[in-house]
């Protein structure tokens, strides 16, 4: 699905890693390891389209012409919520939640406890909890490509064992997911260590 | 089209969710408008005279202070960075920002200058010219001020200040003179302030979108 | 004709480059500071000394041997600022990011000397040391993008962030500046009729135009000396943890 060669990525006068090549195939679960400061969270930026100004070359093949855009689900550190307004007035305008039905979100922040959250406002809320909204939106959202930056952050033991098992989910149904996290509960089947990258 | 829609509505409930973004503006404007007539001489003919001016000068105060933020809340939370993911035409939520920003900022304080007329003594024959003139000036102020927040975003200084009141600079001129004489000689500044703002629409929101751009190197 | 292009595009490619510039720079810094010197001293010698007495202001008009050639230079390095940044967005060179930051306080510097200057010719000849026209006006304005320029740059961590925000605040303030001064000048005009002028550049004589010319020609000489010399330090400056500038050291050592 996604095709990555010689990749590397410049800060200010050193690089952060070099040549970096590999294939997300579909139903892979690939997760970056590396010291902090390795450039995990850039090499997930940079996937997402976010940072623009990397060398080589990132194609995604096998899309039908829809756009590539439209394909990724990205899960950054920041949680992008509107920290004055309601959690169900988030949702609606939220592009995480793009096409996803109003009833298929409630029962997925049900599923992490947040039921009775919706008329909540955003600012209320602990930060495991905001974390929260954003993953149930992770949990119903139905692209072929996650990226995801530190999943299980600020979570309690129980939500880890919730979306580890959702993200093997997302896995067995063919999505492909590249993730960082410094937990070992999540079984990855390709690792890739980005201080091998590192110059 | 779709986008252009939902982004304005999320804008504007946004922004109406924050009644001190209404208000904040509104206060300072009035504050400031007393300081003149408390400083300076409360005599109605030398305030008439100074009125034009002095209208513009706090509205260009005003509004300096609400429009540097515009793209500093979604930069800091990360809602910028969903934009670039998901590929949104910045050029439309640059529009949009600035527009939504003076629909609710501005535009308050376009009504208040009318009351201008009983606190500053303003001529009310020259009335209509000013508010014209406002209009037409605070969007141009729109735009050099969201280029000055978007050149420093993210770092909390006086500079976005520093950038955007020199820009200005021609507009209040140019406002300010059309406010001041009789109907034959402000079609002329009119004239300007339009080919200003419809220069600066397409120029500053490029430079706008290339400036959010580079914070993200 | 090939040939002419194809040595054109040479040259360009090469002025891009870091360590070609810095070894011709250093070629040609002595030669062109000592001819500065020279063109300056002749200019300066000639106006004060040897130039005839104005009509109306007698001795005090000399200093426009200093206020117009800074006026002059201050306005052109605004605008060779503002092509840089142009340059700097649309083919990325480096090269140009470099002489905005370079050039920025050297410009600045030559429009706080036209100002001060351009005061202290006021105060004997009309009574007051500041008047608010066109000319004026629009160089303190001009005083205030430069700064503004300064202020930005400083304000990046990230060299190539700060050399991107600075190319575009210099195109946006290049098409402000001349609006500026229009604007200023139709207030002045509707406001006082009897507009007083600066100076009367169609009346002067050439026994005074020729010192004129000669000092605008040093002070643009001047700036190209201070302006090798600040690119040079910048070089410095970014460069030195690179190979070819340790070796340029250790050759001169």
């Amino acid at each position: 699905m996604l095709t990555i060669q010689g990749l590397s990525y410049a800060y200010s006068d050193r690089f952060l890693f070099k040549n970096l090549s590999f294939d997300l195939n579909s139903g892979e679960l690939i997760q970056l390891k590396g010291r902090n400061g390795s450039g995990k969270t850039t090499l997930i930026k940079v996937l997402c389209g976010i940072l623009k100004n990397y060398e080589g070359s990132i194609s995604f093949v096998n899309f039908d012409n829809s756009e590539e855009q439209n394909e990724i689900f990205y899960l950054g550190h920041k949680n992008a919520l509107k920290d004055n307004l309601t959690v169900l007035e988030n949702l609606k305008y939220d592009y995480r939640s793009d096409g996803i039905e109003l009833a298929r979100l409630k029962e997925n922040l049900a599923i992490l406890g947040l039921e009775n959250y919706l008329f909540t406002k955003v600012s209320d809320l602990s930060e495991g909890q905001k974390r929260k909204i954003i993953l149930s939106c992770f949990i119903a959202s139905d692209k072929p490509i996650y990226l995801l930056d530190e999943p299980l952050i600020n979570l309690d033991e129980e939500s880890k064992k919730i979306v580890s098992s959702e993200i093997e989910n997302k896995i067995n149904s063919g999505a492909s997911v590249i993730f960082t996290s410094h937990e070992k509960n999540i079984l990855a089947t390709k690792d890739i260590n980005l201080d091998e990258y590192a110059t | 089209m779709i986008f252009l829609k939902s982004f304005f509505s999320r804008e504007v409930l946004i922004y109406s969710k924050k009644t001190s973004n209404v208000i904040s503006p509104v206060i300072f404007f009035l504050i400031c408008i007393s300081f003149f007539p408390l400083a300076i001489s409360n005599d109605p003919n030398e305030l008439s005279k100074l009125a034009p001016g002095l209208i513009w000068i706090c509205i260009l105060l005003a509004g300096m202070l609400s429009i540097q933020t515009i793209f500093k809340e979604d930069y800091d939370d990360g809602s910028l960075d969903l934009f670039y993911v998901r590929g949104f035409s910045m050029l439309q939520v640059v529009l949009v920002k600035i527009f939504v920003n003076w629909i609710f900022t501005a535009l308050p304080l376009i009504l208040l200058s009318c009351s201008m007329v009983f606190l500053l003594y303003f001529p009310i024959d020259k009335l209509f010219n000013l508010i014209g003139s406002l209009f037409l000036g605070t969007l141009i102020i729109s735009f050099f001020g969201a280029l000055a927040g978007a050149l420093s975003l993210g770092k909390n200084s006086i500079l976005a200040s520093a950038i955007m009141l020199p820009l200005s600079l021609p507009v209040l001129i140019l406002g300010s003179s059309a406010s001041t004489y009789s109907n034959e000689n402000i079609t002329f500044f009119i004239l300007l302030l339009s080919a200003l703002l419809f220069f600066s629409v397409p120029i500053i929101s490029l430079a706008c979108i290339g400036a959010i751009r580079l914070h993200y190197e | 004709m090939n040939k002419l292009l194809s040595s054109i595009k040479l040259f360009y490619h090469k002025l891009g480059s870091f360590p070609w510039f810095y070894n011709i720079s250093s070629k040609f810094l002595p030669v062109s500071s000592a001819l500065a010197f020279m063109i300056l001293c002749i200019g300066i010698v000639w106006g004060i000394f040897y130039s005839p007495s104005d009509a109306t202001q007698g001795e005090v008009y000399r200093i426009i041997y200093m206020h117009v050639p800074a006026a002059s230079v201050a306005q052109s390095i605004y605008f060779a600022l503002a092509i840089a940044g142009f340059v700097y967005v649309v083919w990325k060179m480096k090269m140009a990011g470099l002489f905005i930051k370079a050039m920025a306080p050297i410009g600045a510097s030559f429009t706080l000397l036209a100002l001060i200057s351009g005061a202290i010719w006021g105060q004997p000849t009309w009574g007051t040391w500041w008047v608010w026209d066109a000319r004026l006006t629009s160089t303190l304005v001009l005083l205030l993008f430069y700064l503004a320029i300064i202020g930005l740059y400083s304000s990046f961590d990230n060299k190539k962030s700060a050399d991107q925000a600075v190319s575009i605040l210099a195109m946006v303030g290049a098409i402000n500046l001349p609006i500026i001064k229009k604007s200023v000048d139709w207030w002045n005009t509707l406001h006082q009729p009897s507009s007083i002028k600066v100076f009367e550049e169609s009346t002067i004589s050439p026994e005074m135009l020729y010192p004129l010319l000669i000092c605008i020609l040093a002070f643009y000489l001047l700036v190209f000396v201070f302006g090798l010399m600040a690119m040079r330090a910048e070089i410095a400056k970014r460069e030195m943890h690179k190979d070819w500038f340790r070796k340029i050291i250790i050759k001169n050592d």
